[in-house]
């Protein structure tokens, strides 16, 4: 499957502002999206580094570099995304899972222009926290659902105004993941949580999103080798992006990229959808060498 | 007249839509018309309708090369940008591995080993001992320092500007689009006139040219709170406006490519590979130089 993508950065104040004009331009209501993704890659990397570090100057006779480029290969980083609620996060004192859900919902709401801040303040680094003593706990790490995401190299853009690429992604519907992941040869990196919305307008899905950090855990330090078992309350989750602001993806997917009837159609529709957003957010097309999953 | 009319017309359509005929039949041909003949051959002819296809057989107006240069500049610009974004960053990336290792850079000398193969590599061999700068990199250098001298001249001098039309031009194109980019950038406050920095500051340490009086909070809520219908929602508000506050953060936003490069292989901002990469190449630089 190949996906086409566009790419916009907006701060948190324009947050509410734009997810109404996308709600609007769709006709339909944003749907909520969190979802949790876990960044695996290659345990063991081939080690054909030793030969030319830095200054060295000896020439390599072709066969051998026809040899070594065999051997090395692309090797890639791998992900595997779960889809979480927002009730899954445990409680945190001072707010409830109403007010979670209410917060939620009240995007929609037609606010006053008063809480219209509300959203972007919760994420917002507050004094980290120990780990919430919450009293239940419904999620559960083991029935969390995985699927399996490969994104290549993006293709060189070319005339193309897009960003193209080829994905796959695999649901795992039984079974260990995390296991399964350590049996293919791949160890964890890190994590991170997605929150955000999604519309869908005609073919594209248009994802408002930002990209959140779970708070450094005093027990373990930096290195954390397995991905957690619980979630942090929601309100210790840190932005990426330490103003908070938001990032908004225009994606298209189109089942058989060799195509190239279909993949103008995505472009052109990628292409009016950026013509209609002109003014309100510039559409732009991703760095390739940023989309770049390969393991270096 | 009429007749007049239409056979002038229809014979300037056949001369369009047909020119080498035209000219392959001279006057003596039997298949030129003659000009007595036409206006009965076309009598039935509508002039009117006849004129549209004159007028869409015309040649097409041709682009002059300034539109062309135009039109080409338009479509490559993405990947022109794209291109030159690439090879600044890759010359910025240079130029900071340049300044850190100076003192070293400016300190190593070369000796040549009498293993040295120095009758085939001369060229290479003149290259590292030579003590000046290649001419035409000392051309470069020049370049770019009599550029950078006009860049300050430009900056330091306020008011008089050495831009030409077309350069001010261009700067005014830019700065529309510039000013707009760096307003989405602000937290606005309700009356859209100014940011909140602003209005946390206050008045005056204001450097723009509305001298308008800023309303504060403080006569806002004033006004309002003798009205007891609205005191809960006041209190509310002005909790909120506290809120706000907090929100307001002033870290610049993270680059799109830095997210972008965290979601694809977990790299966190800030430590990217290719600085990393150096230092190892460094010390094997000067370990192979026997230090």
């Amino acid at each position: 499957m190949h996906e086409l993508l566009l790419y916009a950065q907006t701060p948190p104040s324009r947050h509410n502002q734009l997810l109404r004009i996308l709600s609007g331009i769709a006709g339909t209501q944003p749907q909520r999206v969190v979802e949790r993704h876990l960044i695996f890659m290659p345990r063991k990397l081939h080690d054909s580094r030793g030969q030319q570090v830095g200054g060295t100057q000896t020439v390599q006779n072709q066969q051998a570099q026809a040899l070594q480029g065999q051997l090395q290969g692309e090797l890639f980083h791998l992900q595997l995304v779960g889809e979480i609620d927002d009730e899954q996060f445990p409680n945190e004192d001072g707010r409830t899972l109403e007010g979670i859900k209410a917060q939620g919902d009240e995007v929609m709401r037609d606010a006053g222009g008063r809480d219209v801040e509300t959203r972007a303040q919760q994420g917002n680094p507050s004094p980290i926290e120990p780990l919430g003593d919450a009293v239940e706990r419904p999620y559960d790490f083991d029935k969390q659902l995985w699927s399996l995401r490969f994104h290549d190299l993006p293709e060189v853009a070319g005339r193309r105004p897009v960003t193209s690429r080829m994905i796959s992604s695999v649901d795992i519907i039984d079974g260990n993941a995390i296991e399964f992941m350590d049996a293919l040869g791949y160890k964890y990196v890190s994590e991170y949580v997605l929150e955000g919305h999604r519309v869908i307008h005609n073919n594209l899905i248009i994802l408002l999103h930002r990209i959140m950090l779970f708070p450094p855990s005093p027990a373990n330090g930096a290195s954390i080798s397995s991905p957690r078992k619980s979630l942090p309350p929601y309100g210790s989750l840190l932005p990426l992006d330490p103003s908070g602001g938001y990032v908004l993806q225009a994606s298209a997917r189109v089942q058989d990229g060799t195509k190239p009837e279909s993949i103008n159609l995505g472009i052109n529709e990628l292409r009016a959808f950026k013509d209609m957003m002109k003014g309100v957010v510039e559409l732009e097309i991703g760095d390739r060498l940023a989309l770049d999953t390969r393991v270096k | 007249m009429e007749g007049l009319r239409s056979h002038m017309i229809f014979h300037h359509e056949q001369r369009i839509s047909n020119p080498g005929r035209y000219q392959s039949s001279g006057a003596d041909s039997p298949k030129a018309l003659p000009a007595h003949k036409t206006p009965f051959l076309s009598a039935n002819r509508n002039p009117a309708k006849r004129i549209p296809t004159i007028m869409v057989k015309r040649p097409p107006p041709r682009l002059s090369t300034a539109d062309k240069a135009n039109h080409l500049k338009k479509s490559h610009r993405p990947t022109l940008q794209n291109t030159a974004n690439i090879i600044s960053t890759n010359l910025l990336t240079l130029s900071a591995h340049l300044q850190n290792h100076r003192a070293l850079f400016n300190s190593i000398l070369v000796y040549p080993l009498p293993s040295f193969p120095g009758q085939s590599q001369e060229n290479l061999l003149q290259l590292l001992l030579r003590k000046k700068l290649d001419p035409r990199v000392e051309d470069w250098v020049e370049r770019g320092h009599t550029s950078g001298l006009t860049c300050e001249t430009f900056t330091s001098e306020e008011g008089k500007t050495k831009l030409t039309a077309n350069e001010l031009i261009e700067l005014w194109e830019w700065a529309g689009r510039a000013a707009n980019e760096e307003a989405k950038r602000r937290t606005w406050a309700d009356d859209e006139e100014f940011t909140l920095e602003e209005r946390e500051g206050g008045t005056a340490n204001m450097a723009v040219g509305l001298k308008r009086r800023l309303e504060t909070d403080e006569n806002e809520e004033g006004g309002v709170e003798g009205d007891a219908e609205m005191g809960a929602s006041t209190a509310e508000r002005r909790k909120e406006s506290e809120g706000k506050k907090v929100v307001v953060n002033d870290a610049p936003p993270l680059r799109l490519e830095e997210i972008l490069r965290f979601t694809s292989t977990g790299a966190l901002p800030g430590s990217t590979a290719s600085i990393a990469t150096i230092p190892t190449g460094v010390s094997s630089m000067k370990r192979s130089r026997g230090w």
